[in-house]
C-alpha cells in the first residue's frame, strides 16, 4: 500500500483555482522530486499535503497518509500525523525557527509538548540528531540561539528537528534555494544519506530539474498548478514526453558554459487561475497542434511516464546547452 | 562581562545621567524661576526677618550654586526636602503621609494596564469580524477620552447611582479598602493605556500570527493554543511589554488630575495642592520624586526588552 496518495487534488484561494487535480503516489521510502517554475503550485500541494494552506484556500479531493484521510481529519488524528508522520523542512530556516527561543528549545520542543519526555531526555536526544546532521559542539549548540548560527546550519537544525519525530515521510520545500552553493550540497548530502539510513520516504520541492533527477527516484513536473509530468528520474532526463519538460531539459545550462542555472522558456508562464480551454502549456508549445488550444488532456500513460500531453509521443530529446533561448 | 552584562550596565550609566539631569533641573527651577529665590520659597508671603533668615541658612543661599547642589542631592538621598511653608511641617512628612495611596494606584493601574490590554490584543487578534471591531471602537473611544472625563462618568455612573464604589477617599489601610476606594481611579487612569496596549497588542499578534514559526510548530502537532502562545504571544510581548511600560510611566504624571477628581490624598493631589498653595519645596520635591519613578520605570523597560529578545544584544533585532 502506498504511504501517501493524492488523489484529485483541488485548491482554491479566494474562488481562484491554485492546484488542478493533482493526484500522485508515493511509496514508503520512495523519493520524489516536485518540479516547476515558481509560481507553479508546488508549495501549495505540499500546504494541502501538510494541511497548513492559507486561510481562505479550499481544498478538495482526497490526500491519504498511512491509512489517514488528511483533508477529513480531526485535531487528534492531524496531531498523530504531525507528529512521527510527515515531517516538513522549509525553505528559509531563518524565517522557520522561532528567533527568540535557543536552539535547544526549539529541538526539544515537539518532544516535550507532544511526547511529554523529560528534559535531560529530550537533550540528549537532541545533541544526538545533531551529530547525525553533522553539526559539530552539538552541546553548546543548545544554548545558541538562531541569529547566532549561520543559514546552513540552521537548515541542518531544521532537518534535526524533522528528524527527531521519527516521521515516515520528509517533505522539504526548496530547503537549498535559500543558501549558497557549497551550503547546497552539503545539505543535500545529508538529506539523502538520512533518508537511505532511515529508509525515509521524501518529498522535494525544487526548481531545479537536475538537482531533483539526480536525488530522486521520481519526478513530478508541474506547470500552473497541474502535474503535466510523472516519470522515474532514470529515465527522465533521457526521454521526456511532456515539451514541457524537454523545454526545462533545454534549458539548462551546458556542461561548459557558465549560464545561471534558470529555467529560460520563451513566454509567459500561465497562472492556474487563468482561463483556458485548452492545454495549459499551449501557448508556449513549440509542439502545439490545433487540438491542444481546444481540448484539456489528462495525465496518460506514454510508455515508461505519465503525460499531460497529446503529442506526447513526439517530443524530442533535447540536447543540454544546445538551445539556450535567449529569454530572461 | 557577557554582552547581556555590558547593557544591563550601559542602561544603569544612561539611569545614573538622566537622575543626575533632571534633579539638576527640578533644583535648578528655583534659580531660574523670575524674582529672588527668597520670595519663590515663600510663595510670595511676608516673612519675618527671622524666617528669611531660617531660609537663607537652609537653602545655603550664601554659597555658590554648585555647592548647593551637592548639598540638595545630599539632602534628598537622605529624605530630606525641606519644610513646607504652607503646610507648616516637613516636606518628608507630607509625602510619607501621601506616598502609600500613589503607590496603590500605580499598582492598581498597571495591573489594569496589563492585564486589560493584552487581554483584549489576543482577543482582537484571534477573533476578526465581530469581537476585533468591537475592541477597534471601545479602544478608539478610551483613547480620545481624557481621564477626568472618564473619571466623572464613572463617579457618577458607578459611584453615585449604583453605589458600588465609594465616592470619594482613599480608604483605610487594609488591602480591601485601598481597592475598593482606588479601583474606579485606577480604571480613569488607566482606560487610555489600555487601548494603546489593546491596539499594540492586535497589530503585533497579527504580525507573528502570519510567521513561518508559527506554522512550523503547527506542522510538529503542536495544539494551536499552546503554539499561539508560545510562539505569537512571547514573539509579540517585546512590543506590547514596550507599550506597557512607557503607558505605566506616562501615567505617573496622570495621577494628578484623577487623584484630584476622585479626592485621592496621594502625591498627585499633594502637588496640584502645593501649586495652588505658591509651596515651593513641596512642589520640588513631588516633582522629583514623579519624574524619579519615570526615569526608573523606562529604565526597567529597556532592561526587559533585552531580556525578552536574544537578538537585541548583538544589535541584529528588528531584522
Ligand atoms: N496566500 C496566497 N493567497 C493567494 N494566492 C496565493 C497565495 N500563496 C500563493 N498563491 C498563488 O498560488 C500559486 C502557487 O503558488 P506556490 O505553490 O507558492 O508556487 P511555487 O511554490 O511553485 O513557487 C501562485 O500563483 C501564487 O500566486
Ligand atoms: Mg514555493
Amino acid at each position: 500500500m502506498s504511504l501517501l496518495t493524492v488523489d484529485d487534488l483541488d485548491v482554491a484561494i479566494g474562488g481562484t483555482p491554485i492546484l488542478r487535480s493533482v493526484s500522485f503516489a508515493l511509496e514508503p521510502g520512495e523519493a520524489l522530486g516536485i518540479v516547476g517554475e515558481s509560481g507553479s503550485g508546488k508549495s501549495m500541494t505540499a500546504r494541502a499535503i501538510a494541511r497548513l494552506l492559507p486561510r481562505g484556500a479550499v481544498a478538495t479531493g482526497k490526500i491519504t497518509f498511512d491509512g489517514t484521510e488528511l483533508l477529513a481529519a480531526g485535531t487528534a488524528d492531524m496531531r498523530r500525523v504531525r507528529d512521527g508522520g510527515i515531517s516538513l523542512v522549509f525553505q528559509d530556516p531563518r524565517a522557520a525557527i522561532n528567533p527568540v527561543r535557543s536552539i535547544g528549545d526549539f529541538l526539544a520542543e515537539g518532544l516535550r509538548t507532544n511526547r511529554k519526555i523529560g528534559k535531560a531526555e529530550a537533550r540528549r536526544r537532541a545533541v544526538q540528531v545533531l551529530e547525525e546532521v553533522r553539526i559539530s559542539r552539538a552541546e553548546a549548540r543548545l544554548a545558541a540561539y538562531p541569529h547566532q548560527l549561520s543559514g546552513g546550519l540552521l537548515q541542518r537544525v531544521m532537518i534535526a528537528a524533522a528528524l527527531l519525530s521519527e516521521p515516515r515521510l520528509i517533505l522539504a520545500d526548496e530547503p537549498t534555494t535559500a543558501l549558497d552553493v557549497t551550503t547546497q550540497a552539503e545539505i543535500m548530502a545529508i538529506l539523502e544519506e538520512l533518508r537511505r539510513e532511515r529508509g525515509l520516504a521524501s518529498i522535494f520541492i525544487t526548481h531545479d530539474l537536475e538537482l531533483a533527477a539526480a536525488t530522486c527516484d521520481r519526478i513530478a513536473v508541474m506547470y500552473a498548478g497541474e502535474l503535466v509530468e510523472v516519470q522515474a528520474a532514470e529515465t527522465l532526463l533521457e526521454r521526456p514526453h511532456h515539451p514541457y519538460t524537454a523545454a526545462l531539459l533545454a534549458a539548462r545550462p551546458g556542461m561548459t558554459e557558465r549560464v545561471p542555472r534558470l529555467p529560460a522558456i520563451p513566454g509567459r508562464p500561465l497562472a492556474a487561475g487563468d482561463p483556458i480551454e485548452g492545454c495549459r502549456f499551449a501557448p508556449r508549445c513549440p509542439l502545439v497542434i490545433d487540438r491542444c488550444r481546444s481540448e484539456h488532456p489528462a495525465l496518460a500513460p506514454c510508455e515508461q511516464s505519465l503525460s499531460r500531453c497529446w503529442r506526447a509521443a513526439d517530443v524530442k530529446v533535447p540536447e543540454a546547452g544546445a538551445e539556450q533561448l535567449d529569454h530572461a | 562581562m557577557g554582552p547581556l552584562g555590558k547593557y544591563l550596565l550601559r542602561s544603569v550609566i544612561r539611569l545614573v545621567i538622566a537622575l543626575f539631569v533632571t534633579s539638576a533641573i527640578v533644583f535648578g527651577a528655583l534659580y531660574l524661576a523670575p524674582g529672588d529665590p527668597i520670595s519663590q520659597l515663600a510663595g510670595g508671603r511676608p516673612l519675618t526677618p527671622q524666617q528669611e533668615k531660617t531660609l537663607r541658612a537652609e537653602y545655603n543661599l550664601d554659597r555658590p550654586l554648585p555647592e548647593r547642589y551637592v548639598d540638595y542631592l545630599g539632602d534628598v538621598l537622605h529624605g530630606n526636602f525641606g519644610t513646607s511653608i504652607a503646610f507648616q511641617q516637613p516636606v518628608s512628612e507630607l509625602i510619607k503621609s501621601r506616598i502609600g495611596t500613589t503607590i496603590w494606584l500605580l499598582i492598581l493601574t498597571s495591573i489594569l494596564i496589563a492585564v486589560a490590554g493584552v487581554g483584549l490584543g489576543v482577543l482582537a487578534a484571534r477573533r476578526p469580524g465581530f469581537i476585533d471591531d468591537s475592541v477597534l471602537i471601545s479602544t478608539t473611544i478610551g483613547l480620545a477620552t481624557p481621564s477626568f472625563v472618564v473619571a466623572a462618568v464613572l463617579i457618577a455612573v458607578f459611584a453615585v447611582d449604583l453605589g458600588w464604589f465609594p465616592i470619594f477617599g482613599s480608604g483605610g489601610s487594609s488591602v480591601g479598602s485601598k481597592v475598593e476606594h482606588l479601583t474606579l481611579p485606577a480604571i480613569a487612569l488607566s482606560l487610555a493605556s489600555i487601548g494603546f496596549v489593546a491596539r499594540t497588542g492586535r497589530t503585533s499578534l497579527r504580525v507573528e500570527q502570519r510567521r513561518d514559526y508559527f506554522n512550523t510548530a503547527i506542522s510538529r502537532g503542536i495544539p494551536e493554543r499552546t503554539a499561539f502562545r508560545r510562539h505569537v504571544l512571547r514573539n509579540a510581548m517585546i512590543p506590547i511589554s514596550t507599550a506597557i511600560g512607557l503607558s505605566i510611566a506616562s501615567i505617573v504624571v496622570g495621577t494628578t488630575v484623577v487623584e484630584v477628581a476622585f479626592g485621592l490624598n496621594g502625591l498627585g493631589s499633594l502637588l496640584v495642592q502645593s501649586v495652588l498653595r505658591s509651596d515651593f519645596p513641596t512642589v520640588q520635591a513631588v516633582s522629583l520624586i514623579l519624574v524619579v519613578t519615570f526615569v526608573v520605570v523606562n529604565t526597567l523597560v529597556d532592561i526587559l526588552y533585552v531580556l525578552l529578545d536574544p537578538r537585541v544584544e548583538l544589535g541584529t533585532a528588528n531584522r
